[in-house]
């Protein structure tokens, strides 16, 4: 892993977006991370499958997967039949599945547990940066990096970014940049309340990124086919980025629909063959770049779901749940140990792994920030 | 000085309205004003005003509903053993359906009229969610709707209860599925942590023992309404919130009624709705001491909260982010818009690219009101809106009615907030397009 070096950012970046910009404060880091979250609560069992667990079939007689609803690719799991290019991609050694996500005293709440992954705060601790923070703030914007983080698809900004981040939210790149033009802005008129300035600053922000985004990406082709889907869509757009030469550090996807209490099987399998196809066609287009070593996708979600399934065909909320993570730098096969479904707190899993220990690994060998505020927790060694 | 000043706020709510704080309860409370509302209601006092609002809000009127709403909903075989062409069709025809019900709330939002009841009937909707996404019933949804309508300005202990066997609210959170043997936790959970409670104010197990308590509960489809199959529900002993007893779901809903969170809980969140996206913890307890000792009469509070200093306080003026809806209606109000069937599809395509399509809220929480509204594409897509509706829908006698000279009576009709711009004003479409379109038109 190389050392990469950050220029610091010497003023907080709201402003930093008016500034003059200063080319030589351009770091040279020039890799994306892909932060996917599977919104809803994505359940962990029924996406990597312990078949050779009796507890699992005990527990879930409807709605476990049976040998042939999954593919083997190690010894005591196998990933959903949903999953075939996530499949091939694990056998080629370039994804990585990490067990047994959680933190400590768990929230079932949506709402509240999403804001406690993001954050990676305590259970009971309010924070107002998401883990990523920090390190983002190290990167130093410009006219060619207009933004710290680009959210695609729904768009969903979560509690990842601090105030001082500058993020764009964008569905269409194209789109966006035709109607940024008409965009008329003014500096008069700040400071009569929050609200407008609120709104002037977004303003500011959105030309000077359509300036740069007209410059540098609206005129990139993709030569690989991308399914007709949200996802995929995403996905589609988010290579247009990384193809171009803004190096936007961090973008998000939210893929909403996973909160299965109901007939969980035909709606998690829709999603996750969704999944599966965007990662097809982006990895695909990566490869035919050469830039697969330069982007990395890891996945997240705000718990996994209850092991014993319920009377609906489906799961309640849970703890704890595998993630993935892919890229051509990813050192494939898995990672934390997978939580005992033999010893669960009132049907639900207890964590192995913490979702800090995830995060450090990231911060640390992605992003080479070794100071990360997690260092004191493990390093996973996937990276 | 000072005294004088004091006797002034005392006696405030006898004064009639100027034009700020006409323009202010009616951007919060009713979908924006025509010109004809602010000439209304500037001959009222602040509590003649609310009072008028209230009265109006009450009234049963509606315009005439959709036809045969029931008959493309209500489908009593079982869809997968459709055929793929009969499955899309029933699909193509219930979509149509939901769009001609959306229509037809739209219609009633742009009517002065009914705009407060609308306006809490769009809360409702936005506190007690489902999906059509989900439900996919126009029918079930429209009943909800009617609901949520009825009750507006009701008593919100009746609503709550009538909103827990509402059939859209069975099916979007699978209390229909909910039994005895394994019991699903989606309604009791989303009961406590967004309809009542908040997060934190309960624990894991009542949340089990709430789902327990609603077992058995179905939709029943010939009928239209639910019913409880014994056999699925739990009849054994509960233990609630500290209390035991062999509780059903409207047991449960009577003791949550019974916790004071409950009133403060619903309080904060108008508060946030209607005053500022950040309450004030002294102001909402007062209101919700107000909201228990009238029996959770939702108008007593309106109305309390309607006239509440912070309400009116000068900071909380022109300092909330309309919601697509809002900008929507308000834009076609004061332009005095008569939108046609054909212009309804731009409204409602429009308000869905901005992020509220009615009957779809973006998750059981539902829309997040201020500031969330607004992103680097819906910022965009604002203004892109303002600008095509404007070149669009309006032409030289509308603006010649509104009797408009310059820019400073142009913004003190238009605009939330007296803005301090040098700008050469142009009484033209091309002027109006883009004055209407900056950022401080999307404030209220």
């Amino acid at each position: 892993m190389q050392r990469r070096e950050f220029i610091k950012l010497s003023l907080f970046c709201a402003s930093a977006v008016l500034l003059p910009i200063d080319i030589k404060a351009m770091s040279n880091f020039k890799k994306t991370l892909i932060l996917v979250e599977l919104d809803g609560g994505n359940d962990g069992l029924n996406t990597v499958v312990p078949y050779t667990d009796k507890n699992y079939y005990r527990l879930r007689p409807t709605i476990g997967l049976k040998k042939e609803k999954i593919n083997e690719v190690e010894k005591d799991f196998g990933l959903n039949k949903s999953l075939r290019w996530v499949s091939k991609l694990y056998r080629e050694d370039n994804c990585a599945i990490v067990h047994g996500l959680g933190y400590d005293k768990p929230n079932l709440s949506h709402f509240r547990s999403i804001e406690i992954v993001e954050t990676a705060s305590e259970s009971n601790e309010y924070l107002d940066e998401g883990w990523i923070s920090q390190t983002l703030q190290k990167f130093d914007l410009n006219d060619i990096r207009p933004a710290n983080a680009i959210l695609l698809g729904k768009r969903k900004r979560g509690y990842l970014f601090s105030k001082d981040l500058n993020v764009l939210q964008i569905k269409n790149i194209k789109q966006f940049i035709k109607k940024a033009r008409f965009l008329d802005e003014s500096n008069s008129n700040i400071g009569i309340n929050s609200s407008l300035d609120f709104l002037k600053k977004e303003e500011k922000s959105i030309k000077l990124a359509s300036i740069s985004l007209e410059k540098h990406v609206n005129n990139i082709n993709i030569k690989t086919d991308f399914e007709e889907t949200d996802i995929s869509n995403d996905f589609k757009e988010a290579v247009k980025l990384i193809k171009s030469k803004i190096d936007i550090p961090v973008i998000k996807i939210s893929q909403k629909g996973y909160d299965t209490h109901a007939n969980q099987i035909e709606r998690q399998n829709k999603l996750l063959k969704e999944f599966d196809n965007a990662i097809r066609s982006f990895v695909d287009e990566l490869k035919l770049e050469n830039l697969f070593n330069d982007v990395l996708i890891m996945t997240y979600s705000e718990f996994g779901r209850r092991v014993k399934e319920n009377g609906s065909n489906g799961t309640d909320h849970g703890t704890a749940s595998c993630q993935f993570v892919i890229g051509g730098r990813v050192r494939g096969g898995m990672y934390g140990r997978p939580p005992s479904l033999n010893n669960l707190t009132k049907n639900n899993l207890i964590y192995t792994t913490h979702y800090r220990t995830y995060y450090n690994t990231i911060l640390s060998n992605w992003f080479g920030n070794k100071t990360n505020q997690f260092n004191s927790y493990d390093i996973l060694n996937f990276l | 000085m000072r005294l004088i000043f004091f006797l002034l706020i005392l006696s405030y709510s006898a004064f009639s309205l100027t034009l700020d704080e006409t323009k202010h309860l009616l951007n919060r409370t009713s979908f924006g004003y025509t010109k004809s509302d602010l000439l209304k209601f500037q001959k009222f006092s602040k509590e003649e005003a609310i009072d008028f609002l209230i009265k109006k809000a009450r009234s049963k009127d509606l315009f005439r509903e959709p036809r045969n709403i029931k008959e493309t909903s209500i489908f009593n075989g079982k869809f997968k053993e459709l055929s793929r062409e009969e499955k899309k069709d029933l699909r193509k025809k219930r979509n149509k359906k939901m769009e001609e019900i959306r229509v037809w709330w739209y219609e009633m939002i742009f009517n002065s009229a009914f705009s407060f009841r609308e306006r809490m009937t769009l809360f409702w909707h936005n506190h007690f969610t489902s999906e059509y996404k989900v439900v996919k019933s126009p029918y079930m949804m429209f009943e909800q709707n009617m609901l949520y309508r009825k009750y507006a300005l009701g008593k919100f202990d009746e609503l709550l209860h009538k909103s827990s066997t509402d059939m859209a609210m069975l099916v979007y959170l699978d209390s229909n599925s909910n039994k005895k043997t394994h019991p699903n936790e989606n309604y009791a959970r989303e009961l406590l942590e967004l309809f009542t409670l908040g997060e934190g104010n309960y624990t894991e197990n009542d949340i089990k023992e709430a789902a327990r308590s609603f077992t058995g509960l179905r939709v029943n489809r010939k009928k239209a309404t639910f019913k409880l199959v014994k056999k699925h529900h739990d009849n054994d002993k509960k233990i609630f919130k500290k209390h035991v007893g062999n509780f059903d779901g409207s047991d449960i809903i009577n003791i949550v009624l019974k916790q004071e969170q409950t009133s403060k809980f619903i309080v904060q969140k108008l508060y946030k709705e209607f005053i500022n996206e950040k309450f004030n913890i002294s102001e909402v307890e007062r209101l919700a001491l107000i909201f228990r000792k009238s029996n959770y009469d939702i108008s007593i509070l309106m109305k309390s909260l309607l006239l509440s200093k912070d309400f009116w306080a000068e900071e909380n003026m022109g300092n909330m982010i309309k919601s697509p809806v809002e900008l929507i209606a308000s834009l076609i109000k004061s332009l005095n818009i008569k939108p046609k069937q054909k212009d309804y599809k731009f409204i409602t395509r429009t308000a869905k690219k901005l992020g509220q399509d009615l009957f779809n809220p973006p998750s059981v929480k539902g829309w997040v009101q201020g500031k969330s509204w607004i992103d680097s594409t819906s910022l965009v897509n604002r203004s892109e809106f303002i600008k095509l509706a404007v070149k669009r829908k309006v032409n030289n006698r509308n603006i010649k009615l509104l009797k408009i000279n310059n820019f400073n009576s142009f913004q003190k009709y238009f605009y939330a907030l007296t803005v301090d711009d040098k700008i050469t004003f142009k009484n033209n479409k091309t002027n109006y397009m883009n004055l209407l379109s900056k950022p401080i038109y999307n404030l209220k």
